[in-house]
């Protein structure tokens, strides 16, 4: 049988309408899980050791004192105030202007810092770790959000460390993994964690998807030759929808299951988060899905001699999210390089850091942040990197990112600056629920 | 890809040369500090105005030291600077001994390593360039770790070194380059399906008897830079039981026979020597053991083994009791859950802070690793070294994982609790005790060895840097001549 296919060649599977668009459907969530038993094991567990205390309103209405709030938007605030309800953010500012209504819980932080809740831009621990279908290159009939395991253990110690929205993805075994999801680390039934879902694409355009079989895709020609026929299939799919929408074609374009969720993602909706390193591979990641296909990208990993490429990627406006390596041993200097620290001094300000779990364990992101902190960024762009750069990134900063009122109430309390590897965290709220509380639940981090 | 490789050469050699080349850019400024060590004249230096953290002494405020032929000659705050000292102004700055790695593989030696028939001596090589990574770290001495003779081969054969990526890796090279790093799990690493690094183990601790790993051999060496002289500090350190070469009743049951056959030959080694000085005729006894073993029952050297979990520690306990042998115990992961236990044994242990093990299904809260170690132990008054994640320098990227991340596992014991003085002496003293070389190493004090630190911030501050590293007195790394690790002003 003939491993390669190029997408023109492939059937086109034709499915029930109800199942297609981007809303998630549960019903299939439902039916996996019922068929694979150690997944529902895994799920019923994680449910279980819930730290919530269920008894207690789902929604609580908070106000939360602290010594000092860094917002990720403007200065930070001195003995503030944060109000939450309905799970978001009612008001944040100086507790003297903050005036506490009549049924919130009161929570002492004054002798600790807040700040919002930190987004892992490159995770694979959202769910089951089977990350890879290798049988084809490229992969858009896949997505991830039917294998997700909400606050799984490796989620709970990454709470822990502060991570309450990751961007769980595919790995990089094909050049298009297929369609990641943003979730919550929290408790939750999907629904309630899945923050968007197609979250971003996965494309990885060099080394791990190489080919070893005798078929096109051993070498980054191949590779770059089957995302474009592939993207460009995608965008002449999305296009036909669009002019049937827009009226000018009378007759529905023939829905394929496998293109739909290119919609989202030619119309600028959700980024392309890129596996993509060296200068090499990260110029044709530029020139190729950013240039010529006109998408939304997020440089992913971004690691080795990349950041010679900053000028071009500040020129454009392209995010950076840079790991796990943080940093590169320059031949030709002989001298270690801070990855993060290079894209900085060249302007890059959408910069941020990922752990690639487990690679790095999901609550070393903080870590990760230190280290690029240590080799010469600064701490005040090191907690915008995790938290509103991020949520920019992924585009989801209407939801997470920052202390702001209308965002979701994920608020990190820790000893001091998380940054700082001598402080922790103490208690941690997503969408204003208590998830984790020293107090209360034992330290893990 | 195929370039790569020539590349890749071609950029060590590079590296080679500008490292050579920046030392000798060094030796055309004034001081010519090789110059004078071949000349054997008493070389002094005053370091005046740091911070001093002597770990044993308390802090002394803007204070002078003063280095007089390779030691400490005077510490203090009133101190005559000697006409002859070189004077060196470390005002603002903070000065540590130089920290102290349990465990090191792949620096130092010769690019193979000393093998079971290689006498350390032979095998220094003193401009291996990942001595100054480990410098830049803080690291000024450590117990290296070889394969040793014997089967097994768990840990064989791999001789890590730091290996140099070219601008263009293959998948190959950044998986050898995760090798490299040389883990000590005595176990497989799993690595990510998504970029085939390796990632820490997290699984609970495995209990069940391991085929003996090959023992390794042992030596303290220094990171002297550029000179053999004192590069060796000792050899026979430990006798080596890590990687749970004593785990399970066989293995136990097995050293028991050879302790007991090495008491038995050194009973009658001494009646031999008691007959021969009577002048009586006497055929000597062979040993039936190694020397290692007989440096153990003998008790010039501790019995080093890794327990990881509380049964294991307990067993090793009890095990060093019954046979009057004394015990480091190494990756004591499970050591909070019976902190006074091992106190009332008097057992130090080595910990890794930032190693994670998943607890036992339903044995949440009594087992696994727990971030808190470090405060448990320290209030329970176990003495307690830091050990890194991997014991070897490795440039593959991936940020504190390696042994140049050795200050950052103190810095976790911090998080954990532990009070920044506890933190330092796990990096100072604690190992100099536990290496048998306390009378020389780990603190600074009149007439130890002056290995000591330059640091731009608090110790524990992970954002501080080795400015200047001073070993055996000699001026050994310096962050702005050197560059090896980034070089930049703090904003």
């Amino acid at each position: 049988m003939n491993r390669i296919r190029g997408p023109g060649q492939r059937p086109i599977v034709e499915r029930g309408v109800m199942e297609l668009g981007n809303e998630i459907s549960l019903r299939p969530l439902a039916v996996a899980l019922l068929i694979f038993a150690p997944a529902v094991l895994l799920a019923a567990e994680a449910l279980s050791q819930d730290s919530v205390d269920q008894s207690r309103d789902d929604k609580p209405r908070l106000a939360i004192h602290v010594g000092k709030i860094i917002t990720c938007v403007g200065e930070p605030i001195i003995n503030g105030t944060i109000l939450v309800s309905a799970g978001k953010i009612e008001a944040v500012g100086p507790t003297a202007e903050i005036a506490v209504p009549a049924g919130y819980q009161e929570i002492d932080h004054r002798d600790r810092f807040a700040m919002p809740g930190l987004i892992d831009p490159h995770c694979h621990v959202g769910g089951s770790s089977d990350l890879n279908e290798m049988v084809y290159q490229t992969n858009p009939e896949l997505r991830n959000w039917d294998q997700i395991i909400p606050h799984n253990d490796r989620l709970k110690i990454g709470i822990a460390g502060g991570v309450t929205t990751v961007c769980f993805i595919p790995g990089s075994g094909t050049n298009m993994g297929g369609w990641g999801v943003l979730m919550k680390t929290g408790p939750g039934k999907p629904e309630d964690v899945i923050i968007r879902a197609p979250g971003v694409l996965k494309i990885a355009q060099a080394g791990n998807p190489e080919r070893q079989g005798g078929e096109v895709g051993s070498g980054r020609m191949g590779m770059n030759h089957v995302i474009r026929q592939q993207l460009l299939e995608g965008q002449y799919y999305v296009r036909q929808w669009d002019l049937y929408e827009a009226g000018q074609l009378e007759h529905p374009p023939e829905v394929n299951l496998r293109l739909e969720n290119f919609k989202p993602l030619f119309r600028r909706q959700i980024p392309i988060l890129v596996h993509t390193q060296q200068y090499q591979v990260v110029h044709a990641t530029i020139a190729i899905l950013h240039d010529e296909m006109n998408l939304k990208i997020i440089i992913g990993h971004a690691e080795f001699n990349a950041f010679h490429l900053a000028p071009e990627l500040v020129k454009r406006g392209i995010p950076v999210m840079a790991g796990p390596r943080g940093f590169y041993f320059d031949p030709e200097i002989g001298q270690l390089r801070g990855l993060v620290a290079e894209y900085d001094q060249r302007g890059v300000t959408a910069l941020g850091v990922n752990t690639d779990s487990p690679v790095v364990p999901q609550e070393d992101l903080l870590f990760q942040a230190a280290m690029a902190v240590r080799y010469g960024w600064t701490e005040e762009k090191a907690i915008r990197g995790m938290t509103i750069e991020a949520a920019k990134a992924l585009m989801i900063d209407d939801r997470v990112g920052s202390l702001e009122p209308g965002k979701d109430a994920d608020i990190v309390i820790a000893t001091g600056s998380i940054v700082d590897l001598r402080n922790y965290v103490v208690e941690v709220f997503i969408d204003g629920r208590s998830v984790y509380n020293i107090a209360r639940d034992r330290r893990r981090y | 890809m195929c370039g790569s490789r020539t590349l890749r050469s071609s950029f060590v050699a590079l590296i080679v040369t500008a490292l050579l080349s920046d030392s000798a850019g060094a030796q055309d400024a004034a001081p010519k500090p090789n110059d004078q060590l071949v000349t054997n004249k008493p070389r002094v230096a005053a370091i005046v105005g740091a911070d001093i953290h002597t770990v044993t002494r308390g802090i002394v405020r803007n204070g002078t030291i003063i280095i007089r032929d390779g030691k400490i000659a005077e510490i203090g705050q009133r101190i005559e600077i000697p006409a002859d000292a070189e004077q060196v102004d470390a005002r603002g700055k903070v000065i540590v001994p130089g920290f102290i790695a349990m465990n090191m593989s792949g620096l130092g030696l010769q690019a193979r390593g000393a093998d079971r028939n290689e006498r350390f001596a032979d095998a220094l090589n003193p401009f291996d360039t990942n001595i100054k990574f480990a410098l830049g770290a803080g690291i000024t001495s450590g117990c290296i770790q070889v394969a040793g003779g014997g089967g097994g081969g768990r840990r064989g054969g791999r001789a890590p070194e730091a290996r140099f990526i070219g601008i263009d890796p293959d998948e190959e090279q950044l998986l050898a380059q995760g090798s490299a790093a040389e883990w000590d799990y005595g176990e497989s690493l799993p690595t990510c399906p998504c970029c085939g690094l390796t990632y820490l183990p997290l699984e609970p601790i495995d209990e069940s008897p391991q085929p003996t790993p090959q023992q390794r051999r042992q030596a303290v060496i220094k990171m002297s830079w550029g000179s053999l002289d004192g590069m060796l500090a000792k050899e026979n350190v430990f006798f080596d039981a890590t990687g749970g070469a004593l785990n399970g009743s066989l293995a136990q049951y097995q050293f028991r026979q050879q302790v007991a056959r090495a008491r038995e030959y050194l009973k009658a080694l001494a009646e031999h020597e008691a007959a021969v000085r009577a002048g009586q005729r006497s055929q000597p006894p062979r040993s039936p053991v190694t020397d290692d073993m007989l440096r153990l029952v003998k008790k010039e050297v501790p019995l080093r083994a890794s327990a990881e979990s509380v049964a294991q520690i307990r067993e090793l306990i009890a095990l060093a009791r019954e046979l009057d042998l004394r015990l480091v115990l190494d990756r004591a992961t499970e050591a909070w859950l019976i902190a006074d236990e091992i106190s009332a044994a008097g057992v130090p242990v080595v910990i890794t802070p930032r190693l994670q093990r998943t607890p036992r299904f339903g044995e949440e809260d009594r087992s696994g690793s727990f971030i808190e170690m470090p405060r448990i132990l320290e209030e329970a008054g176990v003495s307690f070294a830091v050990a890194a994640l991997a014991e070897a320098i490795s440039l593959n990227g991936i940020a504190g994982r390696d042994l140049s991340s050795l200050p950052l596992e103190a810095i976790f014991a911090v998080r954990g609790g532990a009070s920044e003085s506890k933190a330092l002496e796990a990096l100072t003293i604690v190992p100099a005790r536990l290496l048998g070389m306390d009378d020389r190493l780990g603190s600074l004090e009149v007439g130890k060895d002056a290995d000591l630190l330059i640091l731009d911030g608090q110790p524990m501050d992970y954002r501080a840097y080795v400015e200047v590293a001073y070993v055996n007195g000699r001026r050994v790394y310096d962050r702005r001549e050197d560059r090896v690790l980034p070089v930049f002003e703090r904003q």
